[in-house]
């Protein structure tokens, strides 16, 4: 027993070493020095993926998803691709809800996370937050996703409290040409996308998409079907056209149509005080957007978007359209040899209408409400190449809230070509939504404990207005690559909330058969939180990358009721991702993730919500050139797991095991 | 160390030796690295209108694995003048580099960067042949595992610019016209 632990360490430490031996391994540029230019054209060269080398040089938490990235973890969903990014707490609730957000507060209507998809706002006013179910693209023409964990409302505007999610898709000259993406599996249950490049005049190109799948149900508590799958058809299109040398123009949109199932549970007042029932909700909508950009010179210019967005879902619960329309400008200009200055204007205008059912009424049904927003900031760089400043503020007037003001300050110092430290302060606002003002609907019924003790049910009456949520935000980072073949990415934070949201109970009024309890919305909770992210990159070999994320989120709350109200994301997340490609046409991909437990806070009552593993699997091959097959396995460790609890609605779902095969053809 | 362990460690470094075999030739070197002694060789071989007084500026715009491939090369010297590398992503002084090296931007300030430099005595070089096609002189592209060099010749002319024939031999040739404004 003994001498097998021996070998076992000393194998282990012979692993080690011959990690060290090989990472260290490098080219030297000197060689290279001596040769001549024909010499030069004659080398072999490779391209050495660059992830372990490349530093941001920008003064907030950044992390960017690669298209590469998104290919090889399988993603067929943007929440699924925001898993890998440090810090950002993805809860799958079922087949089709997620909760999304960064640095705690998660939930489906989750309220702190701004998410832009090539730079339009998929906020919902409703309640401030994303349905993260309409949102869709064709997965292979995404570019990148940059995530941004900490305040952005300078750039962004309010509800850029705690994070920034930009999704970037390829501009239509680097997709041309015909895709066909299709597979099939058993979550995954039919998926297929066709996308079309074409190239219109010499200075503008184009291409159209459809895409539309077929996802499978979970399973409920009781390990039964839990009634949530769930069908969508996506198309769109995107033109770009440069109009002059310094004149481009961007046009682009998407319709969908999503055919979404649902087990409802909501409160009643009669025995057994809740109604389940299987439901069916017609979601559609689609968005139109126009950008224009003008160059004046290298270190000037300027851009013009307007969008139109809307949707319409069909949920029982509360029927709802909303329009929305947005015009933002925005304009960049050098100043002197030190200041770097952008400063914009925005206008939004939304429309909504909803329609009461037996369970909620919303007063008014209808209603219009418009967003001015102006911005400046200035990057001054105090030391050339070596120190920069960032200065600037955002001014808001909201219909809720009135007017806000959203400053930050921000500091990076590159002492090194391989270091970058850098610190922020910053003030973001999370301004309140439209469900948040003047609505009614029962929360919960708790049965009658005994004939003296009648039915209770607690039913939000919202009349008053809420004030705006409010954070200052103090973040401190560091990178490196001093190490080589390995880069570094840490940041720590101190949130501090004030005014947050909070449920006060009333006085109880006797109904005849029950007790009614009026709760009432108000911003009589605090609190605070704090952390910290690492990811990681180690390039062990030229064919083998690790990436590995931790992070740590520590909450804290003035009321002891709040994780009753808000709940508490997951202490810790672990992920940890080796991308192998042993051959040209192989890869070999493995993501591990552990996610401490959590607390879900919901209409039934407080979710403790277990820590899980997963494990997910990609193996691909592509035989000819244009063709690639795969195979990808996802949340293999266990049969099914719970992720999180929904807010209201729909009971506890576990998410199941999948997998699936993809083909991917470009001609 | 015991025997077991010597026959492990032979092992291991016979692995060591395979697996550095896999998926690279011994030949083969970085590109960027390439990119940049290409970059460094151009300029030996360009003549500039005026007469150089002080060091030869190398401009570079780019990210950290870009700036950190020309940080190797600010000790050498060209025709006995001292080589200056100086970081240029800010887009500021542009038209007092000797040389500019450009990776990274948006087309539409490409453009305007290039626009700005015309008829300047500055050597512009890019990475691929869309560069040239926007106004920049000189671009270094991969095809089939190789760097192959692009000139843009009319716009190095307009520029009061002489490449060697050295390098004109070595390079595929192209005529683009500067872009319309």
């Amino acid at each position: 027993m003994n001498s097998k632990i021996t070998i076992f360490k000393q194998l282990l430490t012979l692993f080690f070493f011959y990690l060290i031996c090989i990472s260290t391994a490098s080219s030297d540029q000197n060689d290279l020095l001596g040769l001549s230019v024909e010499d030069l054209l004659n080398v072999e060269v490779i391209s050495v993926a660059k992830k372990a080398k490349s530093l941001n040089d920008s003064p907030a938490a950044i992390f960017v998803i690669s298209q590469d990235d998104i290919k090889r973890i399988g993603a067929t969903s943007i929440p699924e691709a925001l898993r890998l990014a440090p810090g950002i707490d993805v809860s799958r609730i079922d087949s089709n809800k997620w909760a999304v957000s960064a640095r705690g507060f998660n939930g489906r209507f989750a309220n702190k996370l701004l998410v832009l998809i090539d730079g339009r706002n998929t906020y919902t006013r409703a309640f401030a937050g994303v349905y993260w179910e309409n949102q869709d693209v064709m997965m292979e023409d995404v570019d990148r996703i940059e995530v941004i964990r900490g305040p952005g409302a300078t750039l962004w505007g309010a509800n850029a409290v705690n994070g920034v999610i930009n999704i970037i898709t390829k501009h239509s000259s680097d997709t041309q040409g015909e895709l066909l993406a299709t597979g099939f599996g058993t979550e995954e249950q039919g998926f297929g996308a066709l996308r079309y490049g074409t190239k219109l005049t010499t200075d503008t190109t184009a291409r159209i998409y459809v895409k539309g799948f077929n996802r499978d149900e979970s399973t409920n508590q009781l390990g039964g079907r839990a009634g949530d799958d769930w069908n969508k058809v996506q198309g769109g299109f995107r033109l770009d056209s440069q109009l002059s040398l310094q004149d481009s123009l961007t046009v682009q949109g998407d319709i969908y149509s999503s055919d979404i199932n649902q087990n409802t549970t909501l409160p009643i007042i009669s025995p057994p005080h809740q109604k389940t029932f299987d439901e069916n909700i017609d979601s559609f909508g689609g968005n139109l957007l126009m950008r224009h950009q003008h160059t004046f010179s290298s270190t000037s210019d300027y851009s013009l978007q307007v969008f139109y967005d809307f949707y319409e879902r069909g949920e029982s619960f509360l029927p709802e359209s909303r329009h929305s329309l947005d015009v933002d400008f925005q304009h960049r200009f050098g100043l002197l040899e030190w200041n770097d200055v952008v400063w914009g204007l925005g206008y939004r205008y939304n429309h909504d209408d909803f329609v009461s059912s037996d369970f909620a009424t919303i007063s008014p049904l209808s209603r219009n409400d418009q967003l001015f927003s102006a911005f400046l900031q200035d990057e001054i760089t105090l030391i050339d190449d070596a120190l920069w400043l960032t200065v600037g503020s955002k001014f808001e007037h909201n219909d809720y809230s009135g007017f806000e003001v959203q400053p930050t300050a921000r500091l990076i110092w590159k002492p090194h070509q391989q270091h970058r430290l850098w610190g922020g302060v910053s003030r973001a606002v999370r301004t309140p939504s439209r469900l948040e003002h003047t609505t009614s609907f029962l929360q919960r019924v708790i049965p009658a404990q005994s004939a003296t003790k009648p039915a209770v049910a607690v039913r939000l009456n919202q009349k008053n207005l809420l004030n705006t949520e409010e954070v200052i935000s103090y973040e401190l980072g560091y990178r490196t690559t001093f190490i080589d073949n390995v880069s570094i990415d840490f940041t720590a934070f101190y949130n501090d909330y004030d005014d947050l949201r909070s449920g006060d109970l009333g006085s109880p009024t006797f109904m005849g058969s029950y007790v009614e309890v009026p709760i009432t919305l108000g911003n009589n909770n605090s609190g605070h939180t704090h952390g910290f992210e690492i990811a990681t990159v180690w390039q062990m070999l030229d064919w083998w990358r690790w990436d590995a994320n931790y992070n740590l989120l520590k909450t804290v709350f003035s009321r002891q009721d709040a994780v009753e109200q808000l709940g508490s994301s997951p202490q810790q997340r672990v992920s940890l991702r080796s991308v192998i490609s042993p051959w040209e046409n192989i890869d070999v991909d493995l993501l591990f993730r552990y996610v401490d437990k959590n607390i879900a806070a919901s209409s039934f009552g407080t979710a403790f919500i277990k820590d899980y593993v997963s494990l997910d699997i990609r193996l691909a091959w592509r035989p000819i050139k244009g063709v690639e097959l795969s195979l990808v396995g996802q949340n293999l460790l266990a049969e099914q797991h719970l992720e999180y609890r929904q807010e209201t609605f729909v009971q506890d779902t576990l998410i199941d095991r999948g997998v699936y095969g993809k083909l991917v053809w470009e001609f | 160390m015991t025997f077991q362990m010597k026959k492990l460690v032979v092992i291991f470094c016979l692995l060591l030796f395979f697996n550095s075999n896999i998926n690279v030739s011994a030949k083969s070197m970085d590109k960027q690295a390439v990119l940049a002694v290409l970059a460094l060789n151009i300029a030996r071989f360009t003549g500039w209108p005026e007469d150089i007084t002080s060091s030869i500026k190398l401009c570079v715009i780019g990210d950290n694995i870009v700036q950190e491939s020309f940080s190797g090369m600010k000790n050498q010297t060209i025709n006995g003048k001292v080589v200056k590398i100086l970081n240029r992503s800010r887009l500021r002084n542009l038209s007092q580099c000797q040389l500019l090296y450009i990776s990274g931007l948006e087309r539409n300030v490409l453009l305007q960067v290039l626009f700005d430099l015309k008829n300047q005595p500055v050597l512009t070089v890019g990475e691929n042949l869309g560069f040239i096609q926007a106004g920049g002189m000189v671009s270094l592209e991969k095809k089939d595992g190789r760097m192959q060099l692009n000139i843009n010749l009319p716009i190095v002319k307009q520029s009061d610019l002489v490449v060697s024939s050295r390098i004109l031999k070595l390079a595929k040739i192209f005529d683009y016209p500067y872009p319309k404004k």
